[in-house]
């Protein structure tokens, strides 16, 4: 059932329109005096948690800082980090260098903070003294001697077969000659090669003979020949080997000076050793002259830019990340976090048409930068980033920095590349988001509640409790001298403060959007300035408020325009039944501003229904829907319990061409409806906001500040006649936070603003009739509002059973009349 | 007393082509006239026209048969490529050169080249017994000349040069000699002669 009828609302008095911030209470003469106020004001909530994630190191506790923008959640979240950083100890140096034995895997070396710069100093030394010291070596007269000595001993063994096979020949009269492409042995005459003639005049046998030994010194000549290349192998190798050993004379002391220099690390000195065994395997390399020929393909030189020497690239090192100059942990903001930004990436040179890289191209990104400190990032644009919201995923799951791109990622690529060696990652990430993503990735990506544990929930408003005013004053105080503005007077502050609690919607608390506040005072400022005034005043905080509606009210203007030239017909005066003045709000650009609505309801005989023609015409939203039917549940409910709701309503929002949404108007529908089937007139003086059950409750909206002076505002352009005012929720009084115009208007009588906790208070103050309660008889007191409802219900009941009545052979139907 | 000319004895290979070039230098610096003297060795000749000629490839270590045709064949190919290194490295420089071409023993062609008075560098294994690299030359040509040409060859090749002197009357050969190696004596440098 609903509630039997109340007692009569009544206006509200001035003092309830608007709790001012009184300017006694702030005990400051101007906001200098005020000491810096460094805390998250009003965010108690999300500074625990901010500081919980921060201080918990395991994995999976990074941080998710949301809420709408404006809050300053950055700059919250960056001070408690900066804090923190300092007392942690000064993440690695990360290098990469050439891996000696799979060159496409550069290897990561790991060097205490600060020394990578000096390491790679120490390598370009190594290689200018490898680079001075090893052609030395080669040309010292020992190893000319002893180079000289093995290419003797080689021909010695050469000549000496040869020799030997020639003097066999010699003596069976046989010289060895030398052809253009080898050796032939001929018969001799004397000292001289007999000539073919001579040789066929011998006998017979001796040319047999002859033919018998060059046969078989040919086969021993073949013998030695055969040897002669192991013989070269022979040599090739020691000389190889007197190389190295010159080589590592000269390299060896050089390297192991370096070693001793990095004693401690046993990465380094592995490498250093690695490089010890390349530097004797590619000695030659060393001993090229300086100044030769640059290599060149089709007289294209080949050489990297302005490197005049790629070979010694190799013995290079990468400094990825250095922290020389480090205080504490890292903190990185990265704006643009693609995928390379966040894992680093491998650049190519282009060389004769194609694209080549090496270790020294690898980048270091956001996660190299940020390891063992704090990444913070922007939510939304890692997840619009490709693949960058699964790179953060791996790499905080595998703990580790690969670099690759994306195209090797996927295996879309397949030319050679690198593939560097991991660097581990140890790093707290911040996201900074909207709570929507929060509650999106939570639904919808099974990892994020595994990696972000920790959510920061940051609140719009915080409660205007006793001494909260003072130290909201300190954060303006604080706000105004970190961006160096001119200090604020006593009622600028309390002014700044309403504003703060107009912009929360609620007297009861105050905003703590930062970025409205520093907005408010950098513009409050600025007429500070145009009026020369050394301090803000509250006239320079009014203005700029008054001035920033302006900027954005050209639409509001408008209506009320068209609405006073009689285009868009509202009433602030007289009566009519089934019409009544709905509030809407409308929301543009960051200015919301409230706009009354002419709402009608028309009745006739029907089914039970109520038709919302903004539904029926898909111009009405969901919530707006539910509101209209929740009507018919009430007047089914109230009027016609046991008997059919006979009547068929249709509800409009007249002239609005923009779709309607939310509930806010279903009271003031309802008042309509009533009025039409009572056949009452509403005063058009007035103006609804309030949503209603099926009991007949009304209950919260939105934006209540807005809708009174969307409504005030038209009522003001006409003339104020002193009936004016509008109704609304009894659970929005708290939310009042009235423009000063209003709440003077109120102050003289010449405005009224009516708390209404049901639909009986509403239609008593529209129609000055009374509502009228059921009696102990169970019917509605006579001449009352309600009785006329219900009698009009009943009638349309009668008619609808005397339809049927009338025809019967129709059969069977009941309850209704059928369209 | 300046030297007229150098006869060098022209041979493909890379050390024919680097005794070339170092006299080629030595001439243009000299002033004298470079002559490339190419050789058709009769002997190959005669090898070829053997019925069983035969020859083993180096290093392919192979047996190939020989005839005439195939050998002439080569030895023109070889007096072409000689010819044409010469003109390239004769042409870097202000030199008066010459090309010719015999056919005969190598040794005597040489001999008879040098018998003219003239200088003959060579590094044919007929000749160069004991060093890379020979300066052949008559007792008509004081030590005077050929010492120096000897010594600068054997520093800007890096290795021993040998003098041969060609027969001639025992005691002008002696006195020859003798005076060659009070040059050598005094001659400064790392250059390494050998007095045959």
């Amino acid at each position: 059932m609903d509630k039997p009828n109340s007692a009569p609302a009544r206006a509200l008095a001035a003092a309830e329109l608007r709790r001012s911030c009184d300017p006694a209470q702030l005990a400051f003469a101007t906001s200098d005096e005020l000491a810096d106020f460094s805390e998250a004001l009003g965010q108690v909530r999300a500074v625990e948690a901010i500081r919980f994630g921060i201080g918990m190191p395991r994995d999976g506790y990074n941080l998710f800082a949301m809420g709408p923008e404006g809050l300053g959640r950055r700059t919250i979240v960056r001070g408690f980090l900066e804090q923190a950083a300092p007392a942690r100890e000064v993440p690695p140096d990360w290098c990469y260098v050439f891996n000696f034995d799979t060159p496409h895997k550069p290897r990561a070396l790991q060097l205490p903070a600060g020394r990578a710069l000096q390491f790679k100093q120490s390598m370009e030394r190594l290689v200018q003294d490898l680079r001075a010291g090893i052609p030395a070596a080669f040309e010292t007269d020992e190893y000319r001697r002893r180079r000289q000595e093995i290419e003797a001993a080689f021909s010695e063994h050469q000549e000496k077969a040869f020799g030997e096979i020639g003097e066999r020949a010699k003596e069976q009269g046989i010289a060895l000659l030398r052809t253009p492409s080898g050796f032939g042995f001929a018969p001799m005459r004397k000292d001289e090669v007999m000539s073919p003639q001579e040789f066929h005049k011998l006998p017979a046998d001796e040319q047999k003979r002859l033919e018998d030994a060059i046969a078989v010194l040919q086969a021993d000549l073949e013998r030695v020949i055969q040897e002669v290349p192991k013989w070269r192998r022979e040599a090739q190798h020691k000389l190889r080997e007197l190389n190295r050993e010159v080589t590592r004379n000269a390299a060896h002391s050089l390297i192991e000076e370096l070693k001793a220099e990095y004693e401690a690390l046993p990465d380094v000195r592995e490498y250093l050793a690695a490089l010890e065994q390349d530097v004797l395997d590619h000695a030659e390399v060393f001993q090229q002259p300086k100044d030769g020929e640059q290599p060149t393909l089709f007289g294209v030189s080949l050489a990297h830019g302005d490197e005049s020497d790629v070979t010694f690239r190799r013995y290079r090192v990468n400094v990825l990340i250095e922290h020389a100059d480090a205080k504490g942990a890292p903190i990185v903001y990265e704006d643009n976090p693609t995928h390379d930004n966040l894992v680093g990436r491998i650049e190519h040179i282009a060389q004769m048409g194609t694209l080549v890289t090496d270790f020294t191209l690898i980048k270091a990104g956001a996660f190299h930068r940020a390891s063992g400190g704090y990444l913070v990032l922007d939510a939304l644009k890692v997840l619009t980033q490709p693949f960058a919201w699964e790179a953060l995923k791996r790499a905080l799951r595998a703990r580790e920095i690969r670099t690759e791109s994306v195209g090797q990622m996927l295996s879309l690529i397949s030319t050679v590349s690198l593939e560097p060696e991991p660097i581990p990652l140890d790093v707290k990430v911040v996201l900074v988001g909207q709570r929507m993503i929060y509650y999106l990735l939570h639904d919808l990506d099974p990892e994020f509640g595994e990696l972000f544990k920790v959510a920061v929930d940051f609140d719009e408003d915080m409660p205007r409790e006793p001494g909260s005013d003072l130290l909201y004053a300190r954060a303006v105080a604080t706000v105004a001298r970190s961006m160096k503005l001119r200090p604020l007077e006593r009622d600028a502050v309390a002014r700044v403060i309403e504003h703060g609690a107009r912009a929360a919607g609620d007297a009861d608390r105050v905003s703590v959007r930062m970025r409205g506040l520093a907005d408010l005072l950098r513009e409050s400022d600025y007429w500070a300035q145009a009026g020369e005034r050394k301090l803000i005043s509250a006239a320079d905080v009014q203005r700029a408020i008054d001035a920033k509606e302006r900027r954005s009210d050209r639409i509001r203007q408008r209506l009320q325009e068209e609405t006073l030239r009689g285009r868009l017909l509202i009433d602030t005066s007289g009566e009519r039944s089934g019409q009544v003045n709905g509030l809407a709000v409308v929301q543009l650009g960051g200015f919301s501003f409230g706009s009354p609505h002419r709402i009608t309801a028309r009745v006739r005989l029907g089914g039970g229904k109520v038709i919302d023609i903004e539904r029926e015409a898909e111009l009405g939203g969901p919530i707006h829907s539910k509101g209209v039917l929740i009507l018919s549940g009430f007047l089914a409910g109230r009027y016609a319990a046991s008997k059919p709701l006979a009547v068929s309503a249709s509800l409009v929002f007249e002239q609005s061409y923009g779709g309607v949404e939310g509930d806010s108007a279903s009271s003031a529908e309802l008042y309509a409806l009533l009025s039409a089937l009572a056949e009452v007139p509403i005063r058009q003086s007035l103006a609804v906001t309030g949503s209603v059950n099926q009991h007949g409750d009304v209950q919260a909206i939105g934006s209540v500040n807005e809708k009174i002076e969307g409504f005030f505002d038209l009522c003001a352009a006409r003339g104020l006649n002193g009936g004016q005012g509008v109704l609304i929720p009894a659970a929005n009084v708290n939310n009042l936070m009235l423009r000063h115009e209003v709440v003077e208007a109120v102050a003289a009588g010449k405005f009224a603003i009516y708390p209404v906790e049901n639909v009986d208070q509403g239609i008593e103050i529209l129609t000055g009739m009374p509502a009228g309660a059921r009696g102990a008889d169970g019917r509605f007191a006579t001449g009352s509002l309600n009785l006329r409802v219900e009698q009009r219900l009943l009638e349309y009941a009668e008619r609808v059973r005397s339809f049927g009545a009338g025809a019967p052979a129709r059969g069977g139907r009941r309850g209704g009349l059928q369209r | 007393m300046t030297l007229r000319r150098i006869v060098v004895g022209l041979d493909a290979g890379p050390r024919g082509r680097a005794t070339l070039q170092a006299a080629a230098q030595l001439a243009a610096r000299m002033q004298a006239e470079l002559v490339g003297l190419f050789v058709e060795d009769i002997d190959l000749l005669h090898l070829a026209g053997l019925p069983f000629a035969r020859e083993v490839g180096y290093p392919s270590a192979t047996l190939r048969p020989l005839d005439v045709a195939a050998m002439e064949r080569a030895l023109r190919a070889a007096a072409d490529e000689v010819q044409r290194m010469l003109a390239t490295i004769a042409g870097r420089g202000p030199l008066s050169w010459s090309f010719r071409i015999a056919r005969g023993a190598v040794l005597s062609e040489l001999r008879a080249a040098a018998a003219d008075g003239d200088i003959v560098v060579t590094c044919a294994w007929h000749v160069a017994l004991r060093a890379p690299l020979a300066v052949l030359c008559s007792t008509a040509t004081p030590p005077e000349q050929v010492v120096p040409v000897a010594a600068a060859l054997g520093r800007s090749l890096g290795g021993a040069v040998e003098v041969v002197l060609l027969d001639g009357e025992r005691e002008a050969a002696e006195a020859w000699r003798r005076r060659a190696r009070e040059l050598l004596a005094q001659a400064q440098g790392p250059a390494q002669v050998l007095l045959a």
